[in-house]
């Protein structure tokens, strides 16, 4: 074995999901027919992930979600990730905003993170937002705006 | 949380897998190769992602398979520094707490980075957080918030039983590859407590 490069690139929860499912998907497909057993650490694994990505806000997630929330956040001056939290982690509050980004404080007022907040919504809607929304400004977030100035950059592979 | 490594490796693909299409029996081979394996120094793997490159491959005397040189990214679990990361509280200690993400068990959270105010409740065996009055335990099963400090890759032998007592169990290894975490700050902790 020969190590090439140890880190490639970074990947979100989602494309690994995708790489799950599809793994999954085939062996379901090829199982009945071939007679050689699938090995164990590759069925645990792939359960054990399968199991906690599809807890995780990557399960409602689409490619086309993840492309509209980069361009909604390319005029911030946010690092790449900071973008790939804010997709895997999906924050619901700013509290949570402030943990993924460094020194947010400093390098945001209180309206460009509520502008943020705002993006993260719209982009990637979940069903559970309304259920404990104490935090007041979410419910402007369903205007639906920016649906066209939406480009599709889908080079996160 | 996870990222994209690039190896290279020669793989065996054996006459009962010479039904499947070559790339198949390839990424099948890579799996269960390296899937839940510790690599040193890079993380834990997952499964591959794609094939780069892949030679003609070679079938060397007296053997019936086939070798096979390939160049391929594989998904590794490898969180960076101060990445927020969610998992389940598996197990409580004077010491601190151990966190689990399902696939990944070896999350530590030792005693000092617990949020200030925070004890071990002995009779209850889990860790208590006073704040402002209220008291917070932390049980176990529940979901937590961490952020990652630091992590640890240990070059551990496999676990042998003692020489020349075939019956003694070998004693638990200390894992390959571990996360030192925090959950003392604003957002950090359980996730209801937020």
């Amino acid at each position: 074995m020969e190590v090439l490069d140890r880190q490639e690139a970074l990947v979100s929860n989602y494309e690994v999901l995708m790489v799950l499912q599809e793994e999954d998907q085939r062996h379901k497909k090829i199982k009945p027919k071939s007679h050689v057993k699938y090995p164990e650490n590759v069925s645990t694994l792939k359960f054990e992930a399968l199991q906690y990505l599809n807890g995780t806000a990557c399960s409602t997630q689409s490619a086309a979600q993840i492309a509209a929330l980069k361009s909604g956040l390319a005029g911030y001056d946010l690092t790449k990730a900071e973008v790939l939290q804010i997709i895997n982690l999906r924050p619901k509050k700013p509290v949570e905003l402030f943990l993924i980004i460094e020194e947010c404080e400093e390098r945001f007022g209180d309206a460009e993170i509520e502008e943020i907040m705002r993006v993260i919504l719209t982009a990637l809607p979940r069903d559970d937002d309304d259920d404990d929304d104490e935090e007041g400004g979410e419910e402007e977030g369903d205007e639906a705006q920016g649906e066209g100035e939406m480009d599709v950059d889908q080079d996160h592979s | 949380m996870f990222v994209l490594a690039v190896l290279r490796d020669t793989l065996k693909i054996v006459p009962s897998e010479f039904t499947k299409p070559r790339e198949e029996a390839l990424k099948d081979e890579i799996n269960s190769k390296y899937a839940n394996r510790v690599l040193h120094d890079i993380g834990l793997c997952m499964v591959v992602h794609d094939l780069l490159e892949i030679d003609e491959g070679y079938v060397q005397h007296s053997e019936g398979w086939i070798w096979v040189k390939v160049k391929f990214r594989l998904i590794i679990f490898r969180p960076f520094k101060d990445e927020v990361l969610v998992g389940r509280i598996r197990s409580a200690s004077p010491e601190g707490i151990q966190v689990s993400m399902g696939f990944f068990d070896d999350i530590v959270i030792s005693a000092d980075q617990m949020p200030q105010g925070s004890e071990f409740n002995g009779t209850e065996g889990v860790w208590v957080w006073r704040y402002e009055g209220s008291e917070m335990f932390m049980d176990l099963d529940e979901q937590v918030r961490f952020q990652v400090l630091d992590s640890t890759f240990l070059d551990v032998n496999p676990p042998r039983p003692k020489i020349g007592d075939v019956d003694s169990v070998p004693a638990s290894h200390p894992p390959p590859y571990s996360l030192v975490c925090t959950i003392a700050g604003d957002g950090l902790g359980l996730l209801t407590w937020w």
